[in-house]
């Protein structure tokens, strides 16, 4: 049963065969040439204010999942360096979103993370709006001009669509149609259905680096065995790359399987973690009979089998490969999703509002609650104990003073304690550009649209 | 004083009055509570948001949270807790019972109470106050026949004193005197009610009184009234007032 090839006859990058053209086929390769870029892009101010020029305002940023905002009404906030913005669900069902500035003095209309209202009321001098932006009440409008005013000032809309269960907004309103920006092939982040999930977790921390030095270490699975070398009897750190257009991104990892390079001592020598993934599928690991080749295939056939017990249609139109394994998924510029079976790990990389060499890590893990025993939010997820999946209550937004340890597991404390002394190196003297091998390339392809957008080209 | 505050229950409303998601204000003595309704049950909290002490009235409501309507401060109405950082202080909030009847009654601290045994019917209480107030409007309009229709058939009214109109009058015998009055004044006898104290059917207060008599002169006595009400209608008057202005002014005219 065993379907793994010999350690020696391990070879990156892995193509998995599936058809070309399909969602898990591989992508054509791109040559994104071997250049080495000036390392200035991860701490200097210049580079920043570029990024705020040409870059942020241009693109589409994922602002929500509609998970937070089902009924007219539902506001949430997204921040974004200095910029935040009022998502707004609509009578009609609709997205809007603003510029969480009031036309009147600036002050933040809305200073909740989230809710529902039926109008929003600025808390300086009450001037209130609609859900729809518009202005409905001045308080004391006789005592100004009514020439400043004549234009009845509501909030500064901003563009926005959805996509799969995500919201996105565009800054200058000039980006082309989300579906033509998006670089995923058609119905990559539909075939999870998202807006089927609940947001059953959201942690918001501090890092000490610039954005894409975190968008880097996330993007290459090439630091796993030395990062987290805990990972290694459960996980390959060999992966399927797909380079797409737009900046856009994926690695298949297999999860639940041990690296090529892991060593046992019998062909039954099952890791912990492995351990954990084969409960996590419903196999017992005490009486599993496979061998450490054998447990991806097995979970594989596990989870579809309960799939169908259970009636989980949503899982139909999944591979095997995506009921076993993560598909990782670079959103260009500072999204990373990875995508599974049972719930969706949405990171984003957000600029810090004034320090190039800080970021906001925000963290938000969709799952799809079923009524079933033994069925849970995977355990590699690390969802604290005791809370609620079920989707009955929202959690709040988790947040950490920025030099206090983040609880967002072991696995994301040793990128965390990592990331400070990369953002350190990246400004020395001695450290000329970085040297991208391979298994880095989606991080070449993510910088060269980057620059695209810095020089003007997007 | 033991380790539970002591508590008196308020009886506020029926369910029926508090239909599934929405929130409703009752004014109890001079605090504002406001009793909400959501498919995760009833609760009351006090009608005052802890950011800028706007009225929760209207918020929305998904479970056991209320949004305030103005900045979207959230609040557990179960606990009162806050949650994120625009509202640092937790609301007040009163337990909740609902009796077989679907009475709704809440726990309201004793010091703050009326009176301390019991259950107070809330309902009764502001249904008893309205009528009173109702019935002032009619007398100060000077219209006698809608102000007497609102006395019951066996209402009296005693008037403190030992003036010659002092004494205890039946309904006919007070129209009377009532159209007796009105005919030595300009017009009508206003009085105007200052301070209601209530319990149950009994409604007291304080009010000022003011006409001016067809001689000249301004009448305007000070009263402590206590009218009992039922059905709908006053039943019993008892007129507190300063007898000697009254004697001056009235029983000279």
């Amino acid at each position: 049963m065993g379907n793994l090839p010999k350690a020696e006859a391990f070879k990156f990058p892995l193509d998995l065969g599936a058809p070309e053209g399909s969602l898990e086929g591989k992508a054509r390769p791109v040559d994104n040439g071997s250049d080495v870029l000036d390392p200035s892009r991860y701490y200097s101010r210049e580079f920043m204010q570029k990024e705020w020029q040409t870059l942020w305002p241009r693109v589409w940023l994922l602002a929500a999942v509609t998970a937070d905002i089902r009924e007219p009404g539902d506001y949430t906030l997204f921040q974004h360096g200095h910029e935040e913005f009022l998502v707004v669900r609509q009578d009609d069902g609709s997205i809007k979103a603003f510029y969480n500035a009031c036309p009147h003095r600036g002050n933040r209309v809305c200073q909740v993370d989230r809710g529902t209202a039926d109008s929003f009321t600025c808390p300086f001098h009450s001037w209130q709006f609609g859900c729809d932006g518009k202005l409905q009440k001045i308080v004391d409008e006789e005592t100004f001009n009514p020439k400043l005013i004549a234009h009845r000032p509501g909030l500064t809309e901003v563009r926005t669509d959805t996509l799969g269960g995500l919201v996105f907004v565009n800054m200058d309103g000039k980006a082309p149609p989300l579906k033509e920006w998006m670089g995923l092939p058609e119905g990559y982040i539909e075939a999870y259905g998202l807006e089927t999930m609940n947001l059953v977790r959201h942690t918001r921390s501090e890092w000490s680096s610039n954005w894409k030095t975190g968008v880097d270490t996330f993007y290459e699975t090439y630091h796993l065995p030395h990062i987290h070398p805990q990972t290694q009897g459960s996980i390959e750190e060999f992966c399927q790359i797909d380079l797409y257009k737009n900046g856009f991104s994926r690695m298949i990892m297999w999860f639940g399987i041990k690296s090529h390079r892991h060593e046992v001592s019998h062909e039954r020598d099952l890791d912990e973690g492995a351990k954990i993934f084969l409960r996590d599928a419903g196999i017992d690991p005490e009486t599993y009979t496979g061998t450490v080749a054998d447990t991806r295939r097995d979970i594989q056939i596990a989870k579809r089998e309960r799939a169908q017990r259970l009636g989980l249609k949503e899982w139909d139109k999944l591979t095997d490969g995506q009921l076993s394994d993560g598909w990782i998924t670079g959103m260009f510029p500072n999204v990373q999703m990875g995508m599974h079976a049972e719930g969706v790990f949405i990171m984003r990389f957000v600029p810090h509002p004034t320090d190039p060499e800080k970021f906001i890590y925000d963290n938000v893990l969709l799952y799809r609650h079923l009524e079933e025993p033994n069925y849970n939010v995977p355990t590699w997820m690390a969802m604290p104990k005791d809370v609620d999946v079920t989707g009955a209550t929202r959690p709040d937004i988790e947040r950490w003073p920025a030099d206090q340890e983040p609880a967002i597991g072991p696995v994301l404390l040793q990128d965390f304690e990592l990331v400070p002394n990369v953002q350190r190196g990246l400004k020395s003297r001695g450290f000329k550009g970085p040297l991208w091998g391979e298994q880095e390339q989606r991080i070449r392809h993510f910088h060269k649209e980057v620059d695209r957008y810095i020089n003007g080209e997007n | 004083m033991g380790a539970l505050a002591a508590v008196t229950r308020l009886r506020i409303a029926k369910l029926s009055e508090l239909p599934p998601d929405t929130n409703r204000v009752f004014k109890l003595g001079g605090t504002s509570v406001l009793l909400c309704r959501t498919e995760a049950g009833v609760f009351a909290v006090e009608n005052r948001c802890t950011h800028q002490l706007a009225s929760l009235e209207g918020g929305r409501m998904r479970g056991r949270h209320l949004f305030c309507p103005k900045h979207g401060a959230r609040f557990d109405m179960g606990t009162g807790a806050t949650a994120g950082t625009l509202a640092k202080t937790p609301i007040k909030t009163y337990r909740v019972h609902i009796d077989a009847d679907d009475n709704i009654t809440i726990d309201w601290p004793q010091s703050s109470s009326p009176h301390s045994d019991g259950v107070t019917d809330m309902t009764q209480v502001q249904t008893s106050k309205q009528i009173v107030t109702r019935f002032l409007e009619l007398f100060s309009s000077g219209a006698v026949d809608e102000t007497m229709a609102m006395m019951t058939d066996d209402a009296t009214w005693w008037v403190a004193g030992t003036m010659p109109i002092s004494g205890t009058y039946d309904k006919a015998a007070f129209a009377k005197l009532l159209s007796g009055v009105l005919d030595t004044c300009t017009g009508p006898i206003r009085i105007t009610p200052r301070t209601f104290i209530a319990e149950g059917d009994r409604v007291a207060l304080e009010a000022e009184s003011f006409t001016q008599t067809r001689n000249g002169r301004n009448y305007n006595n000070l009263y402590h009234f206590v009218f009992v009400v039922r059905d709908g209608k006053i039943a019993i008057v008892k007129e507190y007032l300063d007898t000697m202005h009254a004697n001056a002014i009235l029983c000279s005219a």
